[in-house]
């Protein structure tokens, strides 16, 4: 249920900014905040909902990991 | 650019005073302590030095491309096929770095003041001042961050100095004691979070006098460097070394002894009030940011539809990113240095040396791209 009213909140929200820029035909602006409205409710839903989502914290530690290990950070 | 909103000198260096010292107090003195000790402020002067000298290759590339921001510049530069991926690594590490403040922000309001109110309550709340600040564009951040920036700095140099008579001076007086690797030690973390301020490569391009645009850095970071050191040094010359060091906020634990005519005590809230006001107008400046070089990437013609969105996303973000406090610690003192300066420094030098290499300058503000519509910042 959190999940469905979460995605609701999101999407509702997401129309208020979409639907004006179609109508001034602003597409590229509509269709990079409709990318960041769908990316927001799929984190806010997964993590009501438990799913296992890319954690941007991950990326950076297995990509930076090993020079701050020989960099002797920690 | 028409319509190109423009900041003065004064209002340049508070955004950034704003900025250097909510993320640095925010971020820092406990790590700071507990690795260099009671020479905290060496390491906080040695970082301020060396970020100046950074700000010098900002402030020059700001100059050879004016009216330009880094997102310009880097594709200029590098060409779309690889400035278009390195320009985009500014808006996420803005955005990366904003949701970790988020984090900080919400978890110290749960666990110190309002421990019964959810922590998304905190956070939404947040958010909402946040994105309202971002809208509004980038003259009413800086006038806001006119007024609040000053009332920071003195309430940090206030509080530490109604202490003083409680502080016992031998905690500190033994500069260097354990020698220099501490202190260097320390200079990548404090650093790595007093260059989020590079966000004035972004001023830059907004400031009507871009030539002291260096200048305006250096009081800023000067400033803020100073008052951070200032506060860390107070709280251990109260506290110890050591139980300043396992304090999560040095600065809090300053606030919560200071006492006035032995009637007005208990001033911490104010400080929580103050400090939280400028993480808000910190994150509200680095959300419009976001949003305007994400608007120059995708060649928008305006940035302010994406502010609201952007904050959607920051709020589920700032919750996944890390289990707990504990957790965004370690990755701060480990692996977020690393990564903070590759952008921060290791960007910008390859851009400046792939310019310098190439011949490139900027064409001036007063003629746009000509393969991407004109873009007007918000008002």
């Amino acid at each position: 249920m959190k999940v469905v009213l979460a995605l609701i909140a999101y999407l509702a929200a997401g129309a208020l900014e979409i639907v004006p820029l179609l109508k001034r035909r602003q597409r590229r602006e509509a269709g990079l905040t409709a990318a960041l409205v769908l990316a927001g409710a799929i984190y806010s839903a997964g993590l009501l909902g438990g799913w296992p989502l890319p954690n941007p914290v991950h990326l950076i530690e297995t990509l930076f990991h090993p020079l701050s290990a020989r960099l002797g950070l920690r | 650019m028409k319509g190109r909103t423009e900041i003065s000198t004064s209002q340049f260096i508070w955004m950034l005073v704003s900025i250097i010292a909510s993320f640095t107090g925010s971020f820092v003195p406990s790590i700071l302590i507990q690795t260099a000790g009671s020479d905290a402020w060496i390491t906080l002067a040695v970082a301020c030095v060396l970020d100046i000298g950074l700000a010098g290759v900002y402030a020059y590339m700001g100059l050879r491309f004016p009216g330009a921001t880094f997102v310009t510049y880097a594709e200029e530069t590098l060409g779309p096929w690889l400035g278009k991926p390195v320009a985009l690594m500014f808006p996420c590490f803005f955005l990366f770095v904003s949701c970790m403040l988020l984090h900080t922000i919400s978890n110290m309001i749960t666990s110190l003041f309002l421990p019964g109110t959810p922590g998304p309550v905190i956070t939404l709340a947040t958010l909402a001042v946040v994105a309202y600040g971002a809208r509004a564009g980038l003259e009413t951040v800086a006038r806001a961050a006119e007024m609040l920036g000053p009332l920071f700095v003195i309430a940090g140099l206030a509080g530490t100095l109604v202490v003083t008579p409680h502080i016992r001076a031998e905690f500190i007086m033994r500069p260097l004691a354990h020698g220099p690797g501490p202190v260097l030690a320390a200079v990548p973390l404090a650093l790595s979070v007093m260059a989020i301020c590079i966000v004035m490569a972004t001023f830059q391009a907004h400031h009507n006098e871009p030539h002291r645009s260096w200048f305006a850095k250096s009081v800023a970071v000067t400033t803020g460097a100073a008052l951070i050191a200032v506060i860390t040094t107070g709280a251990m010359a109260l506290f110890g070394v050591e139980q300043a060091g396992s304090t999560r906020y040095p600065d809090l634990a300053l606030a919560k002894v200071i006492t006035i005519g032995e009637f007005v005590e208990r001033v911490e809230i104010l400080w929580v009030v103050v400090a939280v006001g400028a993480g808000i107008l910190s994150l509200s400046i680095l959300l419009w940011n976001i949003a305007s070089e994400l608007a120059l990437v995708f060649g928008l013609q305006e940035s302010r539809p994406l502010v609201a969105p952007l904050a959607g996303l920051m709020l589920p973000l700032s919750f996944l990113m890390f289990a707990g406090q504990v957790d965004a610690e370690a990755f701060i003192r480990s692996d977020f240095p690393v990564y903070a300066l590759s952008v921060e420094t290791g960007l910008e030098v390859l851009v400046w040396l792939v310019a310098l290499a190439r011949g490139k300058r900027g064409r001036g503000q007063s003629s746009p791209r000509k393969d991407r519509p004109e873009w007007v910042p918000p008002n």
